[in-house]
């Protein structure tokens, strides 16, 4: 059990990345969500545990850490950090890319913004992701082409607002 | 076909019937617009994608490590998802083969079930061992477990658990899937300034049933996940590497100092 939460522990964590948009509060999450599942983890093989992890992680998030977005935004925010980098140009950059995909990522319905992070940052097929979201393969195909549309529109607006 | 932004996300996803995905390729090439859109679509991925990675970079917390070290009560008490016990129970014959042999990086093939084979790495008859075997030592060399990567064959490798052998080599148990979804098991390990297969691990059935390690493999027809367990067993020195282990590992080009 231990060993399959370990491999899982990359991408759960890009998943809880994707979902807060700061990295305090994906720690956080991630965090939360292996005690769960160390503690009640269902009885299945290692596909059963990440079906599973990302349900519980997606869960948490909309229980416990939406009503901080106040928060999150607050940290995302380059000079409120402090854990600047050495190669702070790089760094802030970073800052100003992930804050324009988050203000985006905000925008979506919770189902939308975990299912484009399942999808196209996981890489999980559209069967595993109706698994893990229990949700019907249609609703899939057809929420996640709403989340890529919003997130063209909106990723294609904010450099433009950027840079006026 | 009217070609909608649901048809062409899912064309990017491969998720459509081989007709559709046929049509939507052709109205690509016929139409500028739609390609435009497509590109738009796959551009949000990318974005997502370049963002959200950026966490990988960052250690994990020591709080999340001492969480994944300590051994859980629940690991303890369930016996049908992974017998932790498993890998520390030796099997004599195929431990001490492996002690004796790994070092020198003898390939094993083993079919679960069917037949264990052992091959000297001068034999070209072990299945898939040297297909694309440059490009999976380069993925080894440069990802760390639990990210998937796609190769020119159309397989996947994903790295699952590195550890650190009796000859101190750093070694790496990964997984391949091929394109028509038939999954193989495989242990590679450092040996200098190169990755050496050491162990390969194939299922009894073509059809996806790969043993697992909750499988109730008897000893007539052992599972290929559980001769792999004992294969690692019989040459693993320590624990798993952690995460954090594994990317400074990494960073020293997969040498144990």
């Amino acid at each position: 059990m231990q060993q399959q939460i370990i491999r899982i522990v990359p991408q759960l964590r890009r998943f809880a990345f994707a979902l807060t948009g700061n990295h305090a509060d994906a720690d956080d999450l991630l965090q939360n969500t292996i005690e769960k599942l160390l503690r009640q983890a269902p009885e299945g093989d290692e596909q059963d545990l990440t079906k599973w992890a990302f349900r519980v992680c997606k869960n948490l998030w909309i229980d416990e850490y939406r009503s901080r977005k106040v928060r999150s935004q607050a940290t995302s925010q380059p000079e409120l950090t402090d854990n600047q980098t050495v190669d702070g140009e790089h760094a802030i950059q970073s800052e100003i890319a992930l804050n324009q995909v988050n203000q985006a990522m905000d925008k979506l319905p919770d189902d939308q913004r975990s299912l484009i992070a399942l999808i196209a940052l996981e890489g999980k097929s559209y069967k595993e992701a109706a698994a893990a979201l229990d949700l019907p393969i249609g609703t899939v195909m057809s929420r996640l082409a709403r989340a890529r549309s919003a997130l063209a529109e909106y990723l294609k607006v904010t450099p433009q607002e950027a840079n006026a | 076909m009217k070609i909608t932004d649901e048809k062409l996300s899912a064309f990017l996803d491969a998720e459509l019937a081989e007709n559709e995905m046929a049509e939507i390729r052709q109205q690509i090439a016929d139409d500028e617009q739609i390609a435009m859109r497509l590109a738009e679509l796959s551009m949000v991925d990318e974005q997502i994608r370049a963002t959200y990675s950026q966490i990988d970079d960052q250690p994990l917390p020591q709080g999340l490590n001492d969480l994944l070290a300590q051994p859980s009560a629940a690991t303890q008490t369930e016996s049908n998802v992974v017998e932790m016990a498993s890998w520390k129970k030796p099997v004599k014959q195929l431990s001490q083969f492996l002690s004796e042999h790994a070092a020198q990086a003898a390939s094993v093939a083993l079919v679960a079930g069917v037949m264990l084979g052992v091959f000297s790495q001068t034999q070209t008859s072990l299945p898939t061992a040297t297909d694309n075997w440059q490009q999976q030592a380069a993925v080894l060399e440069n990802s760390l477990s639990g990210d998937a990567f796609s190769l020119d064959d159309g397989s996947t490798l994903t790295p699952e658990l590195t550890f650190i052998n009796y000859s101190q080599q750093v070694c790496r148990q990964y997984k391949v899937s091929s394109s028509a979804g038939e999954i193989s098991k495989h242990i590679a390990c450092k040996s200098g300034d190169n990755w050496q297969k050491v162990a390969s691990f194939y299922p009894e059935t073509a059809n996806n049933e790969y043993q697992t390690a909750s499988g109730t493999a008897s000893s007539s027809n052992v599972g290929a996940e559980q001769l792999m367990q004992q294969s690692i067993d019989a040459m693993i020195s320590s624990d798993f590497l952690m995460p954090q282990q594994e990317q400074s590992l990494k960073q020293n080009k997969w040498q144990v100092k």
